[in-house]
């Protein structure tokens, strides 16, 4: 097999990073050039990436192009490309740093698109580290700011544990069922009967897998780093490593575990009840923005483990379009937020009060993305989640999609605080005037387009999400 | 005669061990030195496996190798931040380590 | 996507433009907001008469299709469908909006919200070409509620009149109710039908996969959306009312296009209702009811826009009825004319209005020197409204007549004869006591509007002669083989009874007008006094209004206290718990995140053990370490 033909993109990131590296020997002053160079060659890739679909089996099935590899490896090169437009102009590391940090998210970047396509846990393992590794390091770039080191160390420790139990329980596998390739544990799996040390093992890969997607109980990372890491950075690990987690979830449950879903089935669900109403219930007495979107995400996270409840060709599809959703909507909070806090220097929710008179189109922004997580048509986010809860409804989870209507319902408590500080409150403080940035704008600009097209018209987009699907589980 | 019980049971302790020293030890790399614990934990089990279910293949030790050295690129990693953290702050101990809660 | 599909697309996507050009961009500009919306709508038109010029030479069917959602086995698409029913309404909606903007830069001169007014004119004309040209039925609900909200937004357009402000509400409650029955008949057959496409459901209806008492319910339901929009008898009380919005409007969307989009959408939902003989006869009483009841209203109206009002109630009850009757034809056909007399009339009241400063014809009086455009005009259109030959009124008045004498209800016949004598009497009496004899208190100062409003009104008399001819029998255009329903219907041919009687009776009824208004051989007085009862029960309208203010004060509002109570204290309160309890939940979960990565440790292992214990619990057997499945 011609792993040129194979993994272009893959190949072509690992040059861009070698090429990053150089930039930064060669480029002594101008900086930014290399963060530039570094998102306009994330959104050629992108383009590339999405234009050449390829299919291809690689190393005896442990290393696959499909279409779930493509969709959220096109997903990734976009969430790393508007990052990049969103740091190089907000992102301060002093000369010294700047070629690390986009180094670094270039590695990320590369982790997750091999996390994505692999299909043998080893593979999978290091394509995991390597983008988590790079992560801990760029949470804890600004190395003289005591909540930036703070939350990489957090980061640290606590992905370090999961790992670690999800190591536990990949090795419990492979003594049971002697092989690391996911179609071999799956193969196993529907032929030999499953006892609990399998059932520990499950429950241990699970847990560990969750440790990316912030579910209970491995949530409590998450604000804490939000808070502390910088705003790009977050919305980064908010969207990039969140839907690579996903990806990886759906590779073992609805792929390597798809038989033993009596056992999950039932887990998963308790977990993506207590993960969506413990995030949206912390979210409620939040002040810092930050802080208040990392619980909106782990609230996010729950509804997108509804999806997976029902196992079926039209809830991965609805995953893998809320996830594009979630994407774009993410994005364009962390931007505006980007925005705001490189102007005033503030995260705190009191000072976005009267926000809307001094700053109407940014204001205008911010409502709609959060009216699009919180699932308000004609956003977005409105037929990702409805396609979400759908999908477990269809397959008689009814509680389930009831608790997580009562749950979209207290979500937009507090994202009404936001809009009632923004549009209601006067300002209290004063502020310089914001300016956004050329950058940061086109990043606003596009997502909005996105947001709005995939919520008024979301029909190419699901049928594309559907192929994918299928051929996900008929092969 | 030592079987594959014998390894994973020494496993099963060491990654008890290591979680019992996540938990209680104060010091920052305390925690870090657990952690390593639970790595190696899984270091036995995948090296046991590989001895003794699959002789002819190299799967468990080929991990093993991968877990090492990742292991020790993270440990550096948390070294250094807890290093940067001390510099700032003068604080070592993890429960110190907490600006950002609620 | 065909070349016509393209071009109805353009048509309805152009006053949108402008809509949002104006109100982005030229809201200060008040002669640029004109000159933008007046030259979208032109070129909007020009599209339509392109359209309707090539369904002319070659008839057939464009459509266009995008899909939108697929969900539980429904597809629902976005998608054109253009085809000669299409046409020539795109040709009346455009053309008359076209020639009512023109008309309003004289009317609406002096007015503060003069770009606004362009803006909803607009927004109007885009969302009643967005009905025109859609392929669905969720499409044409979308913009069935958005051409209701421009008609909101237009009547009461001057809303510091409470009289305005009122009536726009009210058009909006009392078009709710019709709207609810036309969506709740949309989704059963919808779904039934797992689409929302209009030929797809027809199809569907037709294989017979509904049985017939259910597709009765169904046709009934979807025509309630007509009853809203087409003020039929019982939902007829708004459209009165809705005079109070300046006259512009009431000629745009209150006489010729809006409240025609009732009849279009029964007429294009043909393939429904003709299924179902209950529904077609309860379409045609209606229809009919309303035609002699809001003509016989008519009859003792003192404002000029009130009687022309119920005379648009009386004469979309003749379409009704012709469809409900089978006129396929005849009810388009009445529908065309209809569009072009009215708007005419409504103007030139607007025309009359605007120099005298009153709308009761009894101030009036002696006009036609003053005004002589507007009083020939007028009096074209009233000659048109009365059925007299050769006016574009007497071709499609005869179709009606011809198709109820066909269909053999005799009832119904007899109704639209002599509602056909009432509208030549009023109308004349209108024209009579307005434009001839002595002049009126307020006649000295009248002057001939500007030629913004007159231009229009010649226009418009133009077609309101002519455009009757393409149903003439025996030339070689003819509007039955443009427009029929299934197979082609062979031009009805002239049947001389019907034409003889329907003259006569027109004839008598301007007759008796000028007896009395002109001649005043019997005082109007003493009529009054002779009819006594009926009079008031006409000049009260039936009491219409009272009976529901009746019933919404005494029964309604009864039953509403009931909810209130349950709502305030019941509702409120559970809701008020819930808030509470949640944001409890919060402050205290909120603990958990202590900031130390220990704690957070503890709760990823503890989550572990937990979820193990809770698998031993949940399966015993699973316990015995090599048990299996």
């Amino acid at each position: 097999m011609n792993f040129l033909n194979a993994m272009p993109g893959e190949i072509a990131l690992a040059g861009i990073i070698v090429a990053l590296l150089l930039l930064d020997f060669i480029i002594k002053e101008n900086k930014a050039v290399i963060g530039w160079t570094f998102t306009v060659l994330m959104a050629a890739l992108m383009v590339y990436v999405a234009a050449f679909k390829t299919e291809a089996t690689l190393l005896n099935g442990a290393y696959v192009s499909d279409g779930l590899s493509w969709i959220s490896q096109v997903m990734i090169l976009l969430a790393a490309s508007l990052t990049g437009l969103l740091s190089v102009q907000s992102v301060k590391t002093g000369k010294k740093f700047t070629g690390a940090y986009y180094i670094l998210l270039a590695c990320s970047t590369l982790g997750l698109m091999f996390l994505v396509s692999s299909k043998e846990l080893i593979t999978l393992y290091i394509g995991l580290e390597l983008a988590t590794v790079s992560l801990y390091a760029l949470a804890a770039i600004y190395k003289t700011d005591d909540s930036s080191t703070e939350a990489g160390i957090k980061y640290l420790i606590l992905g370090a544990i999961s790992s670690a139990i999800l190591l536990f329980g990949i090795s419990l596998i492979y003594g049971i069922t002697r092989t690391t390739y996911i179609d071999g544990v799956m193969a196993y799996t529907s032929q030999s009967p499953v006892g609990p040390i399998f059932v520990i093992a499950l429950i241990m890969t699970l847990l560990g897998a969750g440790f990316k997607l912030s579910m209970v109980p491995m949530h409590l990372w998450t604000p804490d780093v939000y808070q502390g890491a910088p705003t790009p950075v977050t919305a980064f690990i908010s969207v990039a490593s969140k839907a690579a987690g996903f990806i990886f979830a759906i590779r073992l449950f609805s792929y390597m575990f798809v038989r033993l879903d009596y056992i999950w089935v039932p887990l998963l669900s308790i977990i993506a009840l207590l993960t969506m109403t413990v995030g949206n219930l912390m979210a409620i007495p939040q002040k810092n923005v930050k802080r208040l979107l990392a619980y909106s995400t782990i609230s996010q996270a729950g509804y997108i483990l509804v999806g997976f409840v029902g196992a079926s060709v039209i809830g991965i599809s609805s995953v893998i379009f809320y996830l594009l959703a979630y994407t774009v909507t993410n994005i364009a909070a962390f931007a505006v937020v980007t925005a705001f806090s490189k102007a005033t220097g503030s995260d705190n929710l009191d000072d976005y009060a009267g926000l809307a008179q001094k700053e109407p189109l940014l204001a205008l922004l911010f409502m709609l993305s959060l009216l699009s997580l919180a699932g308000i048509p004609p956003l977005a986010g409105f037929v990702g989640k409805f396609y979400l809860f759908y999908s477990a409804m269809q397959k008689g989870y009814v509680w389930l999609v009831v608790a997580a209507a009562l749950n979209s319902t207290i979500s937009l408590y507090y994202y009404l605080l936001i809009l009632k500080q923004m549009y209601i409150f006067d300002r209290k403080k004063e502020f310089p005037k914001i300016k956004i940035d050329f950058s940061v704008k086109i990043v606003l600009i596009f997502t909005m387009i996105v947001i709005f097209i995939m919520g008024i018209f979301p029909g190419p987009v699901l049928d594309l999400t559907t192929d994918i699907a299928q051929s996900l589980f008929f092969k | 005669m030592i079987t594959l019980a014998h390894y994973v049971i020494l496993s099963a302790i060491l990654f008890g061990i290591g979680i019992f020293g996540v938990l209680t030890r104060r010091n920052a790399i305390g925690i870090l030195m657990s952690i390593e614990l639970l790595f190696n934990a899984v270091n036995i089990n995948m090296v046991a496996f590989s001895r003794f279910l699959t002789p002819d293949g190299a799967y468990g030790e080929l991990f093993t190798i991968f877990i090492i050295t990742v292991a020790a690129a993270e440990s550096i990693l948390g070294l250094a931040i807890i290093l940067a953290i001390y510099r700032n702050r003068k604080v070592l101990n993890a429960d110190e380590m907490n600006l950002m809660k609620w | 996507m065909g070349i016509l599909s393209m071009a109805g697309i353009a048509a309805a996507l152009l006053p949108f433009l402008a809509f949002l050009a104006i109100v982005t961009f030229t809201k200060k500009y008040r002669n640029v907001s004109a000159l933008v919306s007046i030259s979208a709508t032109g070129l909007s038109f020009l599209t339509a008469c392109y359209i309707l010029y090539s369904q002319i030479t070659a008839p057939q069917q464009s459509s266009f299709n995008i899909p939108w959602m697929y969900i539980a086995g429904i597809e629902m698409n976005m998608g054109v469908l253009v085809n000669q029913l299409t046409s020539i309404m795109l040709f009346i909606v455009t053309f008359v909006s076209l020639l009512v903007q023109i008309y309003s830069t004289g009317y609406m001169h002096d007015d503060e919200g003069y770009s606004k007014f362009f803006a909803f004119l607009s927004l109007f004309t885009f969302s009643m070409l967005g009905i025109v040209i859609s392929n669905n039925l969720l499409q044409i609900y979308v913009f069935w509620e958005l051409v209701g909200l421009s008609s909101y937004l237009l009547i009461g357009f001057w809303y510091f009149k409470p009289e305005a402000s009122d009536a726009a509400k009210k058009a909006f409650v009392v078009n709710r109710v019709g709207d609810f029955g036309f969506l709740l008949g949309i989704l059963i057959v919808s779904f039934r039908a797992g689409t929302f496409d209009f030929m797809k459901v027809i199809d569907f209806a037709k294989s017979g996969a509904i049985d017939p008492n259910t597709l009765t319910v169904i046709a009934l339901l979807l025509f309630c959306g007509a009853v809203g929009k087409s003020a039929q008898f019982p939902l007829h009380v708004w459209l009165p009312d809705a005079m109070e919005g300046p006259t512009p409007v009431s000629a745009l969307i209150h006489a010729a296009t809006m409240v025609a989009a009732g009849v279009f959408m029964v007429a294009r939902l043909y393939g429904i209702f003709s299924l179902s003989p209950a529904a077609m006869n309860v379409i045609a009483y209606i229809g009919g009811f309303t035609a002699i009841f809001a003509a016989s209203i008519a009859l003792v109206q003192d404002d000029i826009k009130r009687i022309l009002a119920y005379s648009t109630l009386s004469q979309l009850g003749y379409m009704i009825l012709a469809l409900g009757a089978g006129g396929f034809t005849a009810g388009m056909f009445h529908l065309t004319t209809h569009a072009f007399f009215k708007a005419l009339l409504f103007l030139g009241a607007g025309s009359v209005i605007h120099s005298m400063g009153t709308n009761d014809i009894w101030r009036m009086g002696g006009l036609h020197k003053k005004m002589p455009i507007t009083s020939i005009t007028m009096l074209i259109a009233t000659l048109a409204i009365s059925g007299i030959w050769p006016f574009s009124g007497f071709w499609s008045k005869d179709e009606i007549f011809l198709a109820l004498h066909n269909s053999g209800h005799t009832v119904l016949y007899y109704t639209a004869v002599v509602t056909a004598f009432m509208t030549s009497f009023y109308m004349f009496r209108l024209y009579i006591v307005t434009f001839m004899g002595k002049q009126g208190e307020h006649a000295g100062h009248a002057h001939e509007s500007p030629l913004s409003m007159t231009v229009p009104l010649m226009i418009l008399a133009v077609f309101s002669i002519f455009s009757g001819l393409v149903g003439m029998p025996g030339q070689p255009f003819n509007i039955s083989n443009f427009i029929y329903f299934g197979e082609m219907e062979k031009p009805a041919g002239l049947n001389m009874t019907i034409a003889y009687i329907s003259t006569a009776v027109a004839l008598s009824g301007i007759a008796l007008a000028f007896i009395i208004y002109f001649f005043k051989l019997v005082r109007a007085e003493s009529l009054k006094k002779v009819s006594g009862p009926v009079y008031t029960l006409l000049k009260n309208k039936y009491y219409v209004d009272e009976i529901y203010l009746f019933f919404i004060r005494n029964v309604f509002f009864a039953i509403t206290a009931v909810i209130k109570w349950f709502d305030r204290n019941i509702v409120d309160g559970l809701v008020n718990l819930t808030g509470w309890l949640v944001r409890q939940g919060g402050a205290q979960l909120r603990r958990t995140a202590t900031g130390s990565v220990q704690t957070y440790a503890l709760m990823i292992f503890g989550g572990m053990v937990v979820a193990m214990i809770a698998f031993a619990i949940y399966n015993p057997g699973l316990l015995t370490l090599f048990g299996g499945r």
